[in-house]
């Protein structure tokens, strides 16, 4: 009941200006708009990164080599005696960058995909959902290993090896609205009055998805993050000297025992982002439509 | 039932096809030569004659389209091909090292089960409620922090603390069930951690939307005891949704499993597929992959058929 109240509120009034609707979502779903602010600050460290870090990332000082955290290096120092702030600092763009992209590219592709395949229906949605079967029979991260294998590593790449698994979700969840919303009279109407398809679907079907597109993109973002570090740590994702925080997490492997600092503070940076991320697609989602609960 | 069981079987087997064409085409277009590879350093001055016999030797200068129908054909036949990098079947590397993947992936999710189930139902039970709170907390933690990071977490606590590191060698369940049990828990927990978060999220809501359906407050009016209600009438119908995204849920600890054994030097498949790309084994990754599909819609196939076994009403659309 809580939810459908706070629902209620925070969908949009007649007249009512964006900053009060923004104003209402941080007072009805406080979690997710601190979700939204960390992802904010994120952004904000991921694009003014090279110009706020304490010392340079990549430069090694190997006399101050597996230094703990201090106040000279809040972080402390990796194995070549680089600072391991600076480092975290500079993988929030990699993370942000390729988490960002990988979703954009993921869904729209998917939702584009959902959108002609819900709206043709017959033989052609027949057959891009049995593609979306097959997409969908490879676990994620394997298949992102399978590309990225293809593919070679750089930052273009790792966004695609992310964005080609999650198609299907977006495809799924479009597509579902696109089959309701194309016999809607209206539509029916446009269709009477001999409006193409392609016009039909881009000035009648595609708004009637928005909604469900942010609430899918906002869920995968999280997943995509998480995917990116999970190729770095496995050496397949962003190549060196560029900080990420997987590969961090990889090399700091070597000196677990010695500096466990190293293992720390890339992996808290991960943990946290997804978090806020999470919470902030789980508030959007109730706000906009509590029906999608269960994606 | 029998006419459900055969109608999906039948829909796997363009998706299999569809699957393992899709890894034939992509692992042809790798960067990189196998044969260079096998041969010496790729950026190294290698005998051309010595590296067409190779290739000549592995298939790699036949076209295309034949080289897809023998793998087609082999595949038809449950023959995976041989490993370019160590000569040995396919299969038999998976043999080696599917017991310890899978018993890896079954114990994440019986520790999964364990902890996702109970907390779902205190969680939904006790709405709202200081445990509710930290119930979710923990499931939202679950979906956030991940794997390999909690994997480094567990292992830099348990040297510290118990002065327990990872073996060297690790036993299979076929030979010492128990050692490998032991040996794999805490990679299972690392493993499973996401599982039970995300399980326990669905249990949570699906408990408590069945909770205020009318045949419980019937149950409840006819004077049956809470437990009862709560295990006969409403868990049967709650634990649906679970069921459903366990296929979902598989595949991510498959995912993971290629991580986790990673972390813990655990000698299974998803060590194996790592190596594979890392030595450009083209065979080795289409074969394993063509495997793990396999696995997944077989897994899949499985959790519709329980599906639609514990809800009538899913055999008969």
């Amino acid at each position: 009941m809580a939810t459908a109240a706070a629902t209620v509120r925070t969908r949009k009034r007649v007249g009512e200006s964006s900053w009060s609707i923004i104003a209402r979502f941080f007072r009805d779903k406080p979690l997710g708009a601190i979700g939204a602010a960390v992802f904010l600050v994120m952004i904000i460290v991921a694009i003014i990164g090279p110009w706020i870090t304490p010392y340079d990332p990549l430069s090694t000082d190997v006399m101050n080599r597996l230094q703990g955290p201090s106040w000279t290096h809040l972080m402390g120092t990796d194995e070549v005696g680089r600072d391991v702030l600076s480092r975290v600092i500079l993988g929030a763009r990699v993370s942000a960058l390729v988490g960002i992209g990988a979703t954009l590219v993921g869904t729209t592709a998917g939702a584009l995909i959902g959108v002609i395949s819900g709206y043709a229906g017959g033989k052609v949605d027949m057959a891009i959902q049995r593609i979306m079967d097959i997409i969908m029979a490879f676990p994620g991260l394997v298949l992102a290993i399978a590309i990225m294998a293809v593919l070679g590593p750089s930052i273009t790449n790792v966004i695609l090896a992310i964005s080609i698994p999650s198609i299907p979700r977006a495809n799924r969840v479009v597509r579902s609205i696109a089959v309701s919303v194309k016999e809607f009279p209206y539509v029916e109407a446009a269709r009477a009055v001999g409006c193409k398809p392609w016009r039909i679907i881009f000035r009648h079907v595609v708004p009637n998805t928005l909604a469900a597109y942010l609430i899918v993109a906002t869920s995968m973002l999280g997943a995509a993050i998480l995917i990116e570090a999970s190729l770095s740590f496995l050496g397949l994702g962003i190549p060196p000297p560029h900080p990420s925080w997987g590969r961090s997490l990889s090399e700091a492997m070597r000196y677990m025992y010695k500096a466990p600092w190293l293992s720390i503070f890339p992996g808290l940076a991960i943990s946290i982002i997804v978090f806020a991320v999470n919470m902030f697609g789980d508030a959007l989602r109730d706000v906009w439509d509590p029906r999608l609960k269960r994606l | 039932m029998g006419g459900y069981i055969l109608r999906r079987l039948l829909w796997a087997i363009p998706t299999l096809w569809g699957a393992v064409t899709l890894i034939f085409f992509l692992m042809r277009v790798l960067p990189g030569d196998v044969a260079m590879v096998m041969l010496g350093s790729e950026g190294a001055a290698i005998n051309p004659e010595q590296l067409n016999a190779l290739r000549e030797q592995l298939g790699l200068n036949r076209p295309l389209w034949e080289q897809y129908l023998v793998w087609l054909l082999d595949f038809s036949h449950l023959d995976l091909g041989k490993s370019l990098w160590t000569g040995n079947p396919v299969w038999s590397e998976i043999a080696i090292r599917l017991p310890y993947t899978l018993t890896l992936i079954l114990m994440s999710i019986i520790i999964s089960t364990l902890i996702a189930i109970p907390t779902g139902i205190f969680s939904a039970l006790k709405q709202d409620s200081w445990l509710d709170y930290g119930l979710r907390s923990f499931a939202i933690a679950g979906l956030s922090i991940p794997n390999f990071w909690l994997g480094l977490l567990l292992l830099l606590l348990t040297v510290s603390v118990f002065q327990w590191s990872p073996p060297i060698e690790y036993a299979t369940v076929l030979a010492a069930p128990l050692t490998a049990m032991q040996q794999l828990f805490l990679p299972a927990i690392a493993l499973g951690w996401r599982q039970a978060a995300v399980s326990a999220r669905m249990m949570r809501s699906s408990m408590l939307e069945v909770m205020r359906e009318d045949y419980v407050r019937t149950a409840r009016s006819k004077g049956l005891r809470e437990r009862t209600v709560i295990i006969v009438h409403a868990l049967r119908n709650a634990i649906l949704p679970v069921i459903t995204i366990f296929g979902t849920e598989v595949l991510l600890l498959i995912s993971g499993a290629v991580i986790i054994e990673t972390i813990f030097n655990i000698p299974g498949i998803g060590r194996l597929l790592v190596d594979g790309i890392n030595h450009r084994d083209v065979n080795m990754v289409q074969g394993l992959v063509a495997f793990i599909t396999i696995i997944v819609l077989v897994i899949n196939l499985l959790v519709d058929l329980v599906y639609g076994w514990v809800d009538p009403r899913i055999r008969y659309e």
